[in-house]
């Protein structure tokens, strides 16, 4: 038995190996239990002392676990090359978990009835996907969380291709780095056959090769998937989820036609068994049928199959719809926009996550494609902060965002020929400020109770998108009006004597412009002069000299226009009357900002009682007006 | 400049004309200064100094400006090489400091490398439609807009990085002010620069030496980058009006000291920004009187500069504003362009601001490369662009704005893509004799924009017609035997994708069966044993194949890569040729449609039709029809005819290159269709392996459609006329 690291090295994972000639499986016994860290993966691997000619289809080989709770998983494990087979476990339990090996040829002894310890110790990091635990639907059906209920906001990146070579490991690694400060959450990425190319083409290929060497999917090469592996294990270390998805379904680049539903079931299990111990999200396959939501048709075969053989459980869907229907084949609902950025922006794009949001039974549902940054030029960064809001304050759990444009291995024959979309670089199209400018509106939510916002349309004007929680926090997002429109949001059916501070937030650039404090207040005198202050100073211009115990005096005034006077207990005044009193003093800041508003404030009559209009904005743009409780 | 030449005549050394006469080189600025012998309370108003130069019989009275204390300069920048002589007058004659005896200068030839001074100073073209240099060197303006750049919140560092990033990005000129600046009150602070405000009065009466000595560095600063400022005296929007503050007579007074100042540098005049009406028509008229260069000058307005002056003559060329907010302000642009062009007398006509890259988030690169190239290949003589931040001098924290339209600071703004994209334009068109192109909208599609010079060169523009749009671009009207060298040009990236060579040859390739035919089948007998269905069921009747919708039917011993085809149809239901034939999800098919009354190609792949290649409208036809089709290499073609007449598609590209099966076909018009005479052969038609140095494209007619858009975006396309290829190779 030796203990090692994976091939590239990568710090987290502990691989034990029991070397066949050993033999025995009391070997693994016989060393006692390797320790892992909660939530990381321990990697154990098992050489064949049969050679089996094709390994990846002749023998299955599980190994069943045991927790300390005494629930038991069955770990798909997976043929890494060679003589040599795989098991990657992890787990939040603490304790001592104990595994048993069974592989289809029950004959073969250093394969089958192999048992062994793992004891999980708690993490010491700082990484939350390892502190907080994978991803899970929340309780609420609404959001993820992790496994500790930490909500987790999805902030996704589209990098379907970014598994081949043409994107090389030191570029990946700066993507990574990019999006990681940024503040990106999940990246998609097929692991799989690619869109808009054809079956098996060099482009696919990574350092390793392709990934399958037959197109039934009945023989894979091990070299592809260790490069894989190093990339998706980097992205969890940089606490990146990564949302696999398994394969394209479009029709001119369907891996059904040619892997079929065995094939796609084989692979799927394959990338379980590489990937499941992680902490990744599932999605079936890209641009897939409807009926693969609702079990149907071989796409269904195929989705329930992985759901059958992932012990984790791991938040699954499919790239893009918006049904499903119990018993769940999919976990939360995944829609698509449109890439025409006209058309993405347009209110009737969230219908089909209406609709996604009204299904029964509720699960979360997300945008998970629609116009990307820069695509085919057009979709710039104010779309992309319109997308992100739109959705977020609709009551998504989270935004895909455009990311990374380019090969321009992208060549669909979807349209007749094969075509590119757009010849942006990678690393241009890493830098279009859309993302920089997403992670700014993600890191303004994440300050906030935002997996309790609920979408409250009725607190905004039609063209604006709000949410939030009543009574504590309000976000209202106010699309660009025009050039030349500086007029500020209304905010509709404020609770009354609620003291909210307001600001507004420029999603361009995460500059905040203070609007002081707001607050509607009860249409009764009474309560009005409970929000009376003593006055500062009065003059009732009745005495003319100083030293009486007058309120006022015209000492007190400066005249800068025409001249004034006190006549008859009135301060009387011409044309360029400008005169002011000189000397109060008092607690001037706390009315400088204070903003009250009347009843009759706000332009539309139905919400003549509790509207606030927002002062002018900062500037005409897309503006976010945050309202939150002014904290006692 | 580096090399102004200063004099400084001092009164006690210099009681005579100067022994030795002073040199400069031509267009490079030569610089006297004077002390004055007498003292005035306000020196810019109480007198008038200028000094005469004169060279042969010519003769240019220059004004000089107040310095400060008691010094007065004069800059003059020889037009001609050769001998001048100059003298200073002052309009108090007593001041013998201000008035003094003739000097010599001796001009001689530029040897420097900026094109500014190597070409000499801008004026309007022969013709009137753009800029060139006094040596007739055509000039292509492409400008920036740096309103407030004068002001000290752009730094002299700022100032010297923005213009280092504008030349090597290819801009030639600046739009900057120098006078009462928009979008703030007058005389706020904001307006300063390191010396401190222009004027210490609102009427202009007083002046501030200490910021136009600032100005001077940073104007001097673009000249030697080797771009011209074109510099507005000041604005005249109600909410910032530079003639209610300062009066007539005081912009006058402004502009002397603007010209005494600047006029020896290779500028432009924009009299007032937002200007207009008689004071500021009074004002132009000023300034061509006292300019002795005639620097090209127009007022900036609201719509139209020439509409805004109430003669005409006072400017040179017409500046137009056309409105901000992205693309349904740029969709304006064209329009009020040609409008401006249309009018006579002919003057340059440019649009100097339209909507600001990102200006209150609006306006990304695409739209200003939609307005470069649109208005560029519309007549315009130039284009000047905008960035947020950059114009109104924003950094962190002041935008320099009294309403905020945008916190860009200039230095985001500067980055931003239309400025990198336009100059990938302007560099294109400078490979090209730009300056003789006329603008030719027939060339094309209405919805894109075409000019160049017939038989030599033409560009086309075509906007971004939305996504998944690859369709290729119309050329009209192109000339027999004149072989074109084309390609795309990505505004995007600055990059060439080569289409070859592009020749209206005499129709000549499709001759029909010219080689022995393999294989005929009447139909007479019921042998179909060398035929299969792939979609529904045919049957042979009466010497015909018949089948119905669905029919997809080939003949198996056929598997050439090149190939014709020819079989009789009717009219009344679809008729198709397959050819290439890999399965029912991949072939080529030439085919006749009843229903659209045209005939075209797809190349089918993946079950995907793709567009409809060569696509050829057939008003008319006969009920017994003929179709032949060929394909060789990556050409295919489709000839219709009935007993009178015939249709031609053009010669289109194909993808499908692999050898396979030819057949018979009909889809879903027409209930049956009955085939008869199929024939096939190999096809010499458009010899695909035959050497060639290049790509060759040989169109039939005077229109064609160029090949898909290398992604769906805006394109320019070229076509250069050259040496054809095979001519090239005979040679």
């Amino acid at each position: 038995m030796r203990y090692g690291t994976s091939k590239f090295g990568h710090r987290e994972c502990i691989a034990i190996t029991v070397f066949a000639s050993l033999g025995l499986s009391v070997l693994a016994q016989a060393a006692g239990a390797m320790q892992i860290q909660a939530n990381r993966v321990a990697e154990i691997t098992l050489d064949s002392a049969i050679t089996y000619e094709n390994p990846f289809v002749d023998i299955e080989l599980d190994a069943v676990v045991t927790q300390p709770d005494g629930k038991r998983l069955r770990i798909p494990m997976f043929w890494a090359g060679g003589n040599r087979w795989c098991l990657r476990y992890a787990s939040n339990a603490a304790g001592l978990h104990t595994f048993r090996t069974e592989c289809s040829d029950t004959a073969n002894a250093t394969l089958h009835g192999i048992e062994g310890k793992i004891e999980v110790v708690s993490y010491r990091g700082q990484n939350p996907l390892y502190r907080h635990g994978p991803i899970q639907v929340a309780e609420d059906k609404r959001h993820f969380e992790h496994a500790d209920s930490t909500p987790f906001l999805w902030l996704g990146d589209t990098w379907w291709k970014c598994l081949c070579k043409r994107m090389t490991w030191e570029g990946f690694q700066e993507l990574t780095a990019d999006r990681k400060a940024k503040g990106f959450t999940v990246v998609q990425i097929v692991c799989g056959p690619y869109p808009d190319e054809d079956a098996f083409e060099d482009m696919w290929e990574n350092e390793g090769g392709k990934p399958y060497l037959d197109k039934k999917f009945t023989r894979t090469n091990p070299a592809y998937f260790d490069y894989a592996d190093r990339r998706l294990k980097h992205l969890i270390e940089e606490g990146v989820v990564p949302a696999i998805v398994g394969c394209w379904a479009r029709p001119d680049c369907d891996s059904m036609k040619f892997a079929g539903v065995e094939g796609l079931k084989r692979h799927w299990r394959h990338l379980v068994a590489r990937y499941g111990a992680y902490p990744v999200v599932w999605i079936v396959a890209g641009e897939v049928t409807e009926e693969l939501r609702y079990g149907k048709g071989p796409w269904g075969e195929v989705a329930k199959h992985l759901r059958s053989v992932d012990p984790y459980h791991r938040p699954t869907t499919s790239h893009a719809g918006s049904g499903h229907a119990e018993p769940l084949v999919v976990d939360f609902d995944m829609v698509g926009g449109n890439h025409d950025a006209s058309v993405a922006v347009q209110p009737q794009v969230l219908g089909a996550f209406h609709t996604a949001y009204a299904g029964r039974p509720p699960v979360p549902g997300l945008c998970g494609e629609t116009c990307y940054e820069g695509h085919m030029q057009q979709g710039w960064q104010d779309v992309q902060r319109q997308m992100f809001w739109m959705f977020m304050l609709s009551g998504a759990a989270g935004v895909w965002h455009a990311g990374v444009e380019g090969d321009p291995g992208c060549a669909s024959s979807a349209f007749g020929g094969h075509k590119t979309y757009d010849w942006t670089s990678w690393r241009e199209g890493m830098n279009y400020p859309g993302s920089a400018q997403l992670g700014l509106c993600k890191r303004l939510l994440e300050e906030y109770s935002w997996h309790r916002f609920e979408p409250h349309p009725e607190w905004a004007e039609k063209d604006c998108y709000a949410a939030g929680i009543p009574g504590e926090v309000r976000f209202i997002y106010q699309p660009k009006r025009g050039i030349y429109n500086w007029k500020g949001a209304v905010v509709k059916q404020v609770e009354t004597d609620v003291d909210y501070s307001a600001f507004y937030f420029d999603p361009a650039t995460g500059r905040r412009f203070d609007q002081g404090k707001v607050k509607v207040i009860s249409n009764s005198l009474e309560d009005l002069s409970k929000n009376m202050r003593s006055p500062l100073y009065e003059d009732d211009f009745d005495r003319l000299a100083v030293g009486f115990e007058a309120r006022g005096s015209a000492g007190d005034w400066k005249d800068y226009g025409t001249p004034t006077q006190r006549v008859n207990g009135r301060l009387l005044g011409g044309k360029g009357v400008l005169s002011i009193v000189e000397d109060v003093e008092g607690e001037r800041q706390e009315f400088g900002k204070f903003a009250v508003s009347s009843p009759a404030l706000g332009a539309d009559q139905q919400a003549s009682a509790g509207s606030y209009l927002a002062p002018d904005l900062p500037s005409p743009q897309d503006w976010v007006l945050v309202l939150e409780r002014v904290k006692p | 400049m580096k090399r102004t030449v200063h004099l400084i005549l001092a009164l006690c050394a210099l009681p005579q004309v100067l022994a030795c006469a002073a040199e400069v080189s031509q267009w490079e600025v030569f610089e006297a200064s004077y002390e004055s012998t007498k003292t005035y309370a306000k020196p810019f108003t109480d007198v008038e100094v200028n000094v005469v130069f004169r060279s042969g019989d010519k003769q240019w009275i220059v004004p000089a400006f107040w310095a400060g204390a008691g010094k007065w300069i004069v800059r003059f920048a020889p037009p001609l090489q050769g001998d001048y002589t100059f003298r200073v007058t002052c309009s108090d004659p007593s001041n013998k400091g201000l008035n003094r005896d003739e000097q010599s200068l001796r001009v001689t030839a530029y040897t420097g490398d900026n094109p500014l001074l190597t070409h000499g100073f801008l004026r309007v073209s022969a013709n009137k439609r753009h800029f060139e240099h006094a040596d007739g060197t055509p000039f292509f303006w492409l400008g920036d807009t740096w309103w407030k750049c004068l002001c000290k919140r752009m730094t002299w560092e700022g100032f010297q990085e923005l213009t280092a990033d504008r030349k090597a990005k290819g801009f030639s000129v600046v739009q900057i002010v120098c006078g009462v600046y928009p979008d703030e009150g007058v005389f706020e602070p904001r307006w300063e620069n390191e010396g401190g405000k222009p004027y210490p009065t609102r009427d202009f009466t007083v002046v501030n030496p200490k910021y136009f000595a600032h100005a001077d560095r940073r104007i001097q600063c673009l000249v030697n980058a080797g771009i011209v400022p074109a510099i507005v005296g000041g604005w005249g929007r109600g909410d910032c009006d530079g003639m209610v503050m300062a009066g007539v007579a005081g912009i006058k007074r402004h502009w002397r000291n603007l010209i005494a100042r600047y006029g020896a540098y290779p500028t432009i005049w924009i009299v007032g920004g937002e200007s207009g009406g008689p004071e500021w028509t009074e004002v132009a008229r000023y300034v061509q009187q006292i300019d002795p260069y005639h620097h090209p000058s127009t007022m900036h307005p609201f719509d139209s500069g020439r509409s805004r002056v109430t003669d005409e003559t006072v400017i040179d060329f017409d500046m137009l504003q056309t409105g901000h907010g992205g693309w349904p302000a740029a969709r304006t642009v064209i329009p009020k362009l040609k409008a401006a062009y249309d009018r006579e007398p002919a003057m340059p006509v440019m649009v100097g601001e339209h909507s600001y890259e990102q200006h209150m988030q609006t306006g990304f690169a695409d739209v200003q490369r939609y307005v470069f190239w649109s208005t560029m290949l519309s007549g315009s003589a130039g284009l000047t662009y905008g960035a947020a931040g950059v114009w109104h001098a924003s950094v962190e924290g002041d935008p320099g704005l009294a309403n905020v339209y945008d916190r860009t600071t200039w230095k985001e703004g500067m980055q931003f893509a239309g400025s990198t994209q336009l100059g990938y334009g302007k560099r294109l068109l400078e490979r090209y004799p730009w300056a003789q192109f006329e603008v030719h909208p027939e060339w094309t599609d209405p919805d894109s924009f075409a000019a160049g010079i017939p038989g030599q060169v033409r560009f086309i523009y075509t906007p971004n017609r939305g996504v998944y749009n690859w369709k290729g671009l119309q050329v009209k009207g192109l000339e027999a035997d004149i072989p074109y060298r084309a390609f795309y040009f990505d505004p995007v990236r600055g990059t060439y994708d080569d289409l070859g060579t592009i020749l209206r040859g005499r129709p000549e390739p499709f001759a029909g069966h010219t080689e022995p035919l393999l294989f005929e089948d009447h139909f007479d007998d019921a042998d179909a044993s060398r035929w299969t269905d792939h979609g529904s069921a045919t049957r042979r009747q009466n010497g015909h194949l018949i089948g119905g919708k669905g029919m997809v039917t080939t003949f198996k011993d056929f598997n050439e890569p090149n190939g014709m085809v020819s079989v009789d149809a009717l009219s009344d239901a679809e008729a198709g040729i397959i050819l290439r034939f890999h399965g029912p999800d991949n072939y080529v098919v030439a085919l006749y449609s009843p229903s659209l009354k045209c005939i075209f190609l797809h190349d089918r792949h993946y079950g995907q039709w793709g567009s409809q290649l060569g696509r050829v409208d057939i008003p008319k036809i006969g009920r017994h029809i003929r179709l032949t089709a060929a394909v060789a290499g990556t050409s295919a073609m489709l000839v219709v005819s009935d007993s009178e007449s015939e249709y031609r598609t053009p010669i289109v590209e194909v993808e499908n290159t692999t050898p396979g099966q030819v057949g018979v076909w009909l889809f879903q018009i027409g209930e049956r269709q009955d085939y008869d005479d199929f024939a096939v052969s190999r096809t010499l038609f458009i010899e695909p392996d035959s050497p060639r140095p290049q790509k060759r494209i040989v169109v039939h007619g005077s229109d064609f459609e160029t090949p898909p858009l290398p992604s769906p975006q805006d394109w320019v396309l070229v076509l250069e006329r050259t040496e054809d290829a095979e001519s090239q190779a005979s040679k």
